[in-house]
């Protein structure tokens, strides 16, 4: 298609707009928003970054190395979008996925066959839920800690001394980070598993983000609670 | 002639489908072509920016495209002599071959023409392969620019030249009259503002297609990129901007940190008035004691008196 024009091109000299061109055209303009910007062409493995402008994995991947490569010899800058020259990094770029979009890129392998290209770069969900681990495993530890003076509440109910008062301390901390934690972050499957565990301490099954508040909100009412109700004691054995 | 071009690589298919846009949309300002036995040897022709001395010139030249493109920038080299560029020498500048670290993969041959046709009327401070005429000599070039193409390259080549050449004719108009001439030596200054309004007009007016204003963008960046090399405090004050973008976005992210309390003051209620009602009973049971002790002080006094 491309060579016909091609040869339309060179033996028109006057008349540059032709009926099958003028088809063209129309379909290229409904089209032309997908395109990418380096090749022109419709768009394989798109990838988008941040300031907004959409370009194929493999186009932007040989852009970025290649620029990074004749920038070493000069200046160590840091790549920029071939649009608007705001900054970009392989870590920024966002994927966008289609139906569909699986089988494109075993079409598009051929074509690369001389340049190694890598699969494209993961989208920010993974990101997201690498940084929500983390946190999670540091505090593993300080939320296990609660279980042991909520044993031994229950095994004596009535005795209250100045240890109690200390758990009591920590828990109410403990239970702050954690609530600040959940409102950051409401989403990911690794919060959902661990309020489950506790949920199956507490004897609540339910999994819903309102119910979670209110059991924190229990939490810190009964630890108020309590701490009345060791300063009535106190005033009681003065007063008698 | 499927068989005489690669179609898989990719700066072929870049040219071919350049190549299609430029045919689809025609502009009266330029016209390139390239050969048919080398896709990466084009021709072009330029016309003279409006209101400047170059009006009515018509200018042809060369262009190479390297084998990495768009990755790399192509050369440029005017054939018709002008009075601003050499003929027969690769012109420098920031979208030339010459600062490949200022080219971007998303410019095109269109850009490219479009960017010269508005280097024409500045001041090349000494940059390689640029001259400095005077005006009525540029004026004598450019009435002469129009009689005849220059000669240069194959025959194939000389073809395609003056195919460019008859088209550019025609879609030209003529040099001024000297009474325009006489106009425009009197008002210097305004010249030059013209020249830069009037070069933007051609792409305000086709500024709804998308494929226009990627030339829009190439052109500004390339007018700051000059704007940037004569004054580096603008390169600094376009740094300081991108903190200040931060700044907003660390603003915005503390505005949905403080909407997430709102919540929690709704959910305290109950236990308020939970805490409120353990307060008052706890009250009662103090107060109760206190009535024992009286009771019991009482007492006390009783078996003091009966013991007297």
């Amino acid at each position: 298609m491309a060579l016909d024009h091609f040869e339309e091109t060179v033996h028109q000299k006057g008349n540059w707009k032709s009926s099958s061109e003028i088809i063209a055209d129309s379909d290229r303009n409904a089209s032309g928003d997908f395109d990418c910007n380096i090749c022109l062409e419709c768009v394989q493995d798109p990838v988008v970054t941040l300031c907004g402008h959409l370009y194929c994995w493999p186009c932007i991947y040989k852009w970025l190395h290649f620029q990074s490569t004749s920038l070493d010899d000069e200046e160590q800058q840091r790549p920029q979008c071939p649009v608007c020259k705001s900054e970009v990094s392989q870590s920024s770029l966002v994927p966008l996925y289609g139906r569909g979009q699986t089988t494109l890129p075993s079409k598009g392998k051929p074509r690369q066959v001389g340049t190694v290209i890598p699969q494209r770069p993961h989208g920010p969900r993974t990101l997201n839920t690498r940084s929500v681990s983390q946190p999670i495993s540091q505090s593993y530890h300080p939320y296990s800690n609660p279980y042991h003076p909520q044993q031994h509440f229950n095994s004596i109910p009535s005795g209250y001394t100045s240890p109690m008062i200390r758990t009591t301390g920590s828990i109410d901390n403990t239970f702050g980070i954690f609530g600040e934690m959940i409102y950051a972050r409401v989403f990911g499957n690794h919060v959902s598993n661990i309020h489950t565990y506790a949920n199956s301490y507490n004897l609540s099954g339910t999994s819903n983000p309102r119910m979670r508040r209110h059991l924190m909100q229990v939490d810190k009412s009964l630890s108020r609670i309590s701490c009345f109700l060791l300063c009535c004691l106190v005033l009681c054995l003065l007063l008698f | 002639m499927a068989d005489k071009y690669n179609l898989k690589n990719p700066a072929v298919k870049r040219i071919l489908q350049e190549l299609k846009e430029m045919n689809s949309n025609p502009s009266d300002d330029f016209m390139s072509l390239p050969l048919e036995e080398n896709i990466f040897e084009w021709q072009f022709a330029i016309r003279g920016p409006r209101d400047t001395e170059f009006e009515g010139g018509i200018y042809h030249g060369r262009i190479q495209l390297p084998s990495e493109y768009p990755f790399k920038p192509p050369s440029f080299m005017l054939l018709t002599p002008n009075g601003r560029f050499e003929t027969q020498t690769k012109i420098c500048l920031s979208i030339s071959n010459h600062h490949p670290e200022h080219w971007q993969p998303s410019w095109s041959v269109r850009t490219a023409l479009v960017a010269l046709i508005a280097f024409m009327p500045t001041n090349p401070n000494g940059a390689l392969g640029s001259l400095d005429y005077k005006k009525e000599e540029r004026r004598t070039l450019a009435v002469k620019s129009r009689e005849a193409p220059p000669k240069f390259g194959t025959p194939e080549r000389q073809k395609l030249i003056d195919e460019i050449h008859e088209y550019m004719v025609s879609k030209a108009p003529p040099v001024p009259q000297p009474s325009a001439s006489e106009a425009s030596e009197e008002n210097p200054r305004n010249e030059e503002a013209e020249t830069h309004a009037n070069s933007l007009n051609p792409e305000s007016l086709t500024a709804g297609e998308v494929i226009l204003d990627q030339e829009v963008d190439g052109i500004v960046e390339e007018q700051e990129e000059v704007l940037a090399n004569a004054n580096p405090a603008g390169v600094e004050a376009s740094r300081e901007v991108q903190p200040s973008v931060s700044r907003y976005e660390v603003l915005q992210k503390s505005d949905t940190r403080v909407q997430n309390p709102k919540p929690e003051t709704r959910v305290q209620k109950p236990d308020d008035r939970l805490f409120t009602l353990a307060a008052i009973g706890l009250t009662i049971a103090i107060v109760v004691l206190l009535l024992k002790k009286f009771i019991k002080s009482t007492q006390h006094g009783a078996l003091f008196s009966d013991g007297s």
